[in-house]
């Protein structure tokens, strides 16, 4: 039975060519995937660069584990602490998952999956697993800004919102917070979440609007101390 | 029914959800800018652990060196195997004879090292002399006795 949590099948043989010898048969496609979110500057991009990454790791530059490690491990880190709401938790999702991919590198398919739709959906088996398997510890959001320091208002309510959003994701359903994290927090757009949690689009679609439903509902109840009005 | 206002944002009877879309988007674009950071021990652990996997590990170069070299072992495989192919064992012999010669060359054995200092300290001609002075001082052959 194949294991969810390896991603998509790769084969024993490598088939990725170090850059800029790219065969015939094995040459990078002319139009990658979608996999980013066009509405966030800092949404990560499927660049021919993922691959060639792997490839210089493949082939034994020491310097490419630091690389790709600085390109995958933040926003992986990132999503899986937003579905866990657990900090520990989340920095071993990420490193399970970083620790599949150094796996999968040798014999990365240039024409597969992008590398980082791949991280997604390993996290995401990851992070399911362990929700399903049992408790997670309430997320450390860090210190308070200091009261006397310049914008402090401003940096408690930002706290204040991050807090309740973290705990409204909390309370939903596991599938619908996995959309919702990857449409709104992470920037996939809907083509690449259904790729991500191999769904049709438009049961990611159908996800996204029970999941925000949920969300509105959770956080009415506190629109006063995030700092917005009723004023029906 | 007119357009009323939920959260401090206007919508209008069609639109409630778009209402409730606005502000969860205020949230989620907080939530954008501040994203949960990872460690720099979990970085450092992460990207050792992916040295520590690393299949042909090199010292830190460009891909092209790693190409490069390729081809440069590959025709020197290619020199020797050739040989190897074309001559049958006569080359490969040969072949491994000019490896092992050069390798005595340049490494040569413990019992070997006096003899390249003797040659090249005192030159060849007083090494023979030596030879010839250790023959004559030696025992004296009679050749008077008959």
């Amino acid at each position: 039975m194949l294991d969810k949590t390896q991603g998509p099948r790769c084969s024993s043989r490598p088939k990725i060519k170090p850059a800029g010898a790219p065969n015939r048969k094995e040459r990078m496609p002319d139009v990658l995937p979608d996999l980013g979110l066009p509405d966030r500057p800092n949404a990560h991009r499927p660049e021919p660069q993922d691959l060639a990454l792997l490839a210089e790791y493949a082939a034994g530059n020491r310097d490419a584990a630091r690389q790709i490690s600085q390109r995958f491990a933040p926003r992986i880190f990132a999503y899986a602490t937003r579905m866990l709401n657990d900090r520990v938790a989340a920095e071993d999702v990420t490193q399970d998952a970083l620790l599949r991919l150094w796996q999968a590198a040798p014999a990365w398919h240039s024409d597969g999956a992008p590398v980082m739709a791949w991280l997604y959906r390993v996290a995401s088996n990851l992070c399911l697993d362990r929700l399903r398997r049992g408790k997670t510890v309430p997320l450390d959001l860090g210190p308070d800004p200091a009261c006397d320091a310049p914008g402090a208002y401003a940096g408690l309510l930002q706290g204040e919102r991050a807090a309740a959003l973290q705990l409204a994701l909390a309370q939903l359903p596991a599938r619908q917070r996995q959309a919702v994290v990857l449409r709104h927090l992470e920037g996939l757009g809907n083509a690449s979440i259904a790729q991500v949690m191999e769904l049709s689009v438009e049961a990611v679609e159908s996800l996204l609007a029970r999941g925000k439903r949920a969300l509105s509902d959770h956080l009415y109840g506190q629109r006063e101390n995030l700092g917005f009005q009723d004023d029906r | 029914m007119g357009n009323v206002k939920i959260w401090g944002f206007k919508m209008t009877d069609s639109g409630s959800e778009n209402g409730q879309d606005i502000q969860l988007d205020a949230l989620f674009i907080d939530a954008q800018q501040n994203p949960p950071v990872p460690s720099d021990v979990l970085m450092a652990r992460i990207a050792a652990q992916g040295r520590a996997l690393q299949p042909n590990v090199v010292p830190s170069r460009p891909a092209q060196s790693v190409v490069a070299r390729s081809r440069g072992r590959a025709w020197l495989m290619g020199f020797f195997m050739g040989g190897a192919r074309g001559a049958g064992l006569g080359g490969a012999g040969l072949a491994a004879a000019g490896l092992v010669g050069l390798w005595v060359g340049l490494n040569p054995p413990a019992p070997l090292a006096g003899l390249g200092e003797a040659l090249w300290q005192n030159g060849p001609i007083s090494l023979v002399d030596q030879e010839l002075a250790d023959l004559i001082d030696g025992p004296q052959l009679d050749l008077g006795e008959g």
